[in-house]
């Protein structure tokens, strides 16, 4: 049963404090390693550990972030964890009495997503972060997936953090000039990401990676032919007004260097829309509940369309 | 069950098949005529006209002097007619264009001789003292079909898909079936111009047809295969498709009134082995008034390598396979229905049945030779 929850908060502690009830009620087991730190396992042994630390600022390696690792041990420090990757990196509002504003939690007992919305703070943005395991098509070691919004960028002589462009779309690869987050995949006991990867080498590949057949470019994408982007950047059919919503589908390299469907990650889609919509807002598919959230930075400079992401409440 | 497979021995007996199929479904005749080949076609229909199309015109105030008609099939004569044209000399023409007097200087109603209607001919000439008109040559064997023009209904009244065929014989050895939906039916009008057509046909000869077909009362999906080792152009299988009617749409049905499809092996009347593979990354589909051609997922050995599709199937695991999505830069249509494409894996073949998700598949392919690219899973539901 999947939990949806939104809250007005003004704290990270309160924060921290909703998370850990919220992933209780959902099934998860909890460990409050101190105000700052929250440790979490769900019911198929996946980790995920929270560290939420005051307002940062620039050059600044270690900050607020949301992180993943195979397993959990209480007796280790946040990222000690067997397994661990840094995922989101993101900073709360420097003034501690309103350190975030409004936060949407969504759960069920083995995936997670939160969207804390900074759009009308003084530093704005959305922090998005989910993780989940796939509907798998087969049995295999593995299967667990994350992705942000936020990440560090590899810089730490700048903001250290990079924010993904409103044209790129979740669940995709992030390369040096165009920001797409960060995507990890948990597979054969190590967490994978194509974060600034060569994409020639990476043990696994989604449906919404773009097409690249040149074998000689790091972004040659070896399932260019089952890609879904040329159908996502349909957006709405202009006959049927209707919405073209992808599910994220993953492939792994077995041990003979090809590919095999891995499953699908039922929890969310990827959209686009040629208009602004309210994040927040609510889709009904059928008697399906998905709610959609912004994924990109806030600035005013580009061109429709745009690619969101819509989280399953129902 | 709407699945059959079999073999038919020629086109005629295929389209017998089809229609047979479609009856016990529930499908509704709309109409079914035949043209017998008992005669030289009137407007030198399926024939090819050298000179004097007039003297065969089915306006009976054309005429010609002379007429030189390379027909479909070989035939016997056995007596001629015509308006004016004086006196009439006839050949017989042979393999190395000699010409076998076979008719002189008659007059209409004449009846060959029993040596001229032992012997048979393919092409004919007819000189004229005057011009002639309503020229009829009149074959001793009757039985013969020209063609045969098939149309049937769906009988839904809310989403009325109607399909046309029309099996033929056409020169060169051509034994052909026309396909297409309408979104009407006028008796008097050929199958290219009935309404909102597109014409695709599958290429047969006088032998052996292999057929596959999943009829639904939506659409009718058809894969033939051809096998002549003795054929001097083309000794490998040759696989064709023919989709033709309803997608399964995604979604605004009232945006999208008869959404037909229409893929096909050939858009032109050729020969078997002069077979391409069908249009299946690139479908007609019927939107907005009018058949265009769009995009589509499926896989076509053209595109889809190893290098762009370096997959299979995982162990223990199904193979792969995609619906076939049809679209253009604007629009996402739906999908074909009971169709697939597949990445098979090695040792899986043709004609194997496969399952995926609980149903069952056969394994089919379109073109010649075999690459996995170019294979298909069609519903056996």
């Amino acid at each position: 049963m999947i939990r949806y929850e939104k809250a007005s908060l003004q704290t990270r502690i309160e924060l921290l404090t909703k998370i850990e009830s919220f992933l209780n009620v959902c099934g998860w087991q909890t460990h409050r390693k101190s105000n700052e730190i929250l440790y979490a396992t769900d019911s198929l042994g996946g980790g995920l550990v929270f560290n939420f630390i005051p307002y940062k600022g620039d050059y600044n390696r270690v900050r607020s972030s949301i992180n993943v690792c195979n397993s959990i041990n209480n007796d280790l420090n946040y990222n000690q964890q067997p397994g661990f990757m840094e995922m989101s990196m993101f900073d709360f509002q420097k003034n501690a009495q309103a350190e975030l504003n409004q936060v949407y939690l969504i759960g069920d007992d083995k995936n997670f997503t939160i969207l804390i919305d900074n759009s009308t703070s003084p530093i704005r943005y959305n922090l998005f972060f989910t993780c989940g395991w796939l509907r798998k098509t087969h049995d295999f070691n593995g299967g667990r997936t994350a992705f942000t919004n936020m990440c560090f960028n590899g810089f730490t002589n700048w903001s250290g953090i990079t924010t993904i462009y409103k044209r790129q779309h979740a669940f995709s690869y992030n390369t040096g000039d165009s920001n797409s987050g960060k995507l990890a995949f948990f597979l054969g006991d190590i967490w994978r990401h194509v974060f600034n990867v060569d994409l020639r080498s990476s043990k696994f590949l989604t449906n919404l990676m773009p097409i690249n057949t040149n074998s000689s470019e790091t972004t040659y994408n070896q399932l260019s032919a089952l890609s879904a982007v040329p159908l996502l950047q349909i957006c709405k059919s202009t006959l049927s007004g209707l919405y073209t919503l992808i599910t994220p589908n993953f492939f792994y390299k077995n041990n003979r260097n090809i590919f095999v469907h891995a499953g699908d990650f039922d929890m969310v889609r990827v959209l686009g829309i040629k208009s602004e919509i309210k994040p927040g807002q609510i889709l009904h598919l059928g008697d399906e509940k998905f709610i959609l959230f912004n994924t990109y930075t806030f600035s005013t400079s580009e061109s429709f369309p745009y690619y969101i992401v819509a989280v399953k409440i129902a | 069950m709407a699945y059959i497979q079999g073999s038919s021995y020629g086109i005629f007996e295929l389209l017998e098949v089809i229609k047979n199929l479609a009856t016990n479904q529930g499908w509704e005749v709309l109409s079914d005529t035949t043209t017998p080949y008992n005669d030289i076609p009137r407007d030198g229909k399926f024939c090819s006209v050298e000179y004097g199309s007039d003297a065969i015109s089915s306006n009976k105030t054309n005429s010609a002097n002379s007429l030189r008609v390379l027909m479909p099939r070989e035939i016997s004569p056995e007596s001629v007619s015509f308006i004016g044209g004086g006196s009439v000399t006839i050949y017989g023409i042979l393999f190395d264009q000699t010409k076998e007097l076979i008719a002189e200087n008659v007059t209409s109603g004449y009846e060959f001789g029993d040596e001229v209607k032992a012997k048979k001919y393919i092409q004919i000439e007819a000189n004229g003292t005057n011009a002639m008109r309503d020229f009829h040559l009149n074959f001793i064997n009757k039985n013969e079909s020209l063609s045969r023009y098939l149309v049937l209904s769906n009988n839904d009244d809310v989403n009325n898909v109607i399909l046309n065929l029309e099996a033929f014989i056409d020169i060169h050895g051509k034994a052909n079936l026309a396909i297409t939906t309408s979104t009407g039916f006028s008796p008097n009008l050929s199958i290219e111009n009935q309404l909102h057509s597109k014409v695709g046909y599958l290429l047969g000869h006088d032998g052996e047809i292999d057929y596959y077909i999943n009829l639904n009362n939506q659409r009718l999906i058809i894969f033939t295969r051809i096998y002549r080792p003795d054929d001097s152009m083309q000794k490998n299988e040759v696989w064709q498709l023919g989709y033709v009617g309803r997608i399964r749409l995604y979604g605004g049905e009232w945006a999208l009134p008869d959404c037909n499809a229409i893929v096909a092996s050939s858009f032109k009347s050729k020969k078997w082995n002069e077979t391409n593979k069908a249009n299946i990354t690139a479908p007609f589909v019927y939107f907005s008034g009018a058949f265009s051609q769009v995009n589509s997922t499926a896989f076509d050995s053209a595109s889809v390598t190893a290098i762009n599709a370096n997959i299979e199937a995982p162990q223990g695991g199904e193979i792969f396979s995609t619906p076939i999505i049809c679209y253009n830069s604007n629009n996402i249509f739906g999908e074909l229905d009971g169709l697939y494409s597949i990445i098979p894996s090695d040792g899986l073949n043709r004609l194997d049945t496969i399952t995926l998700e609980n149903e069952n598949f056969l394994v089919v392919q379109s073109g010649t030779g075999f690459n996995k690219f170019d294979t298909f899973a069609m519903s056996k539901e």
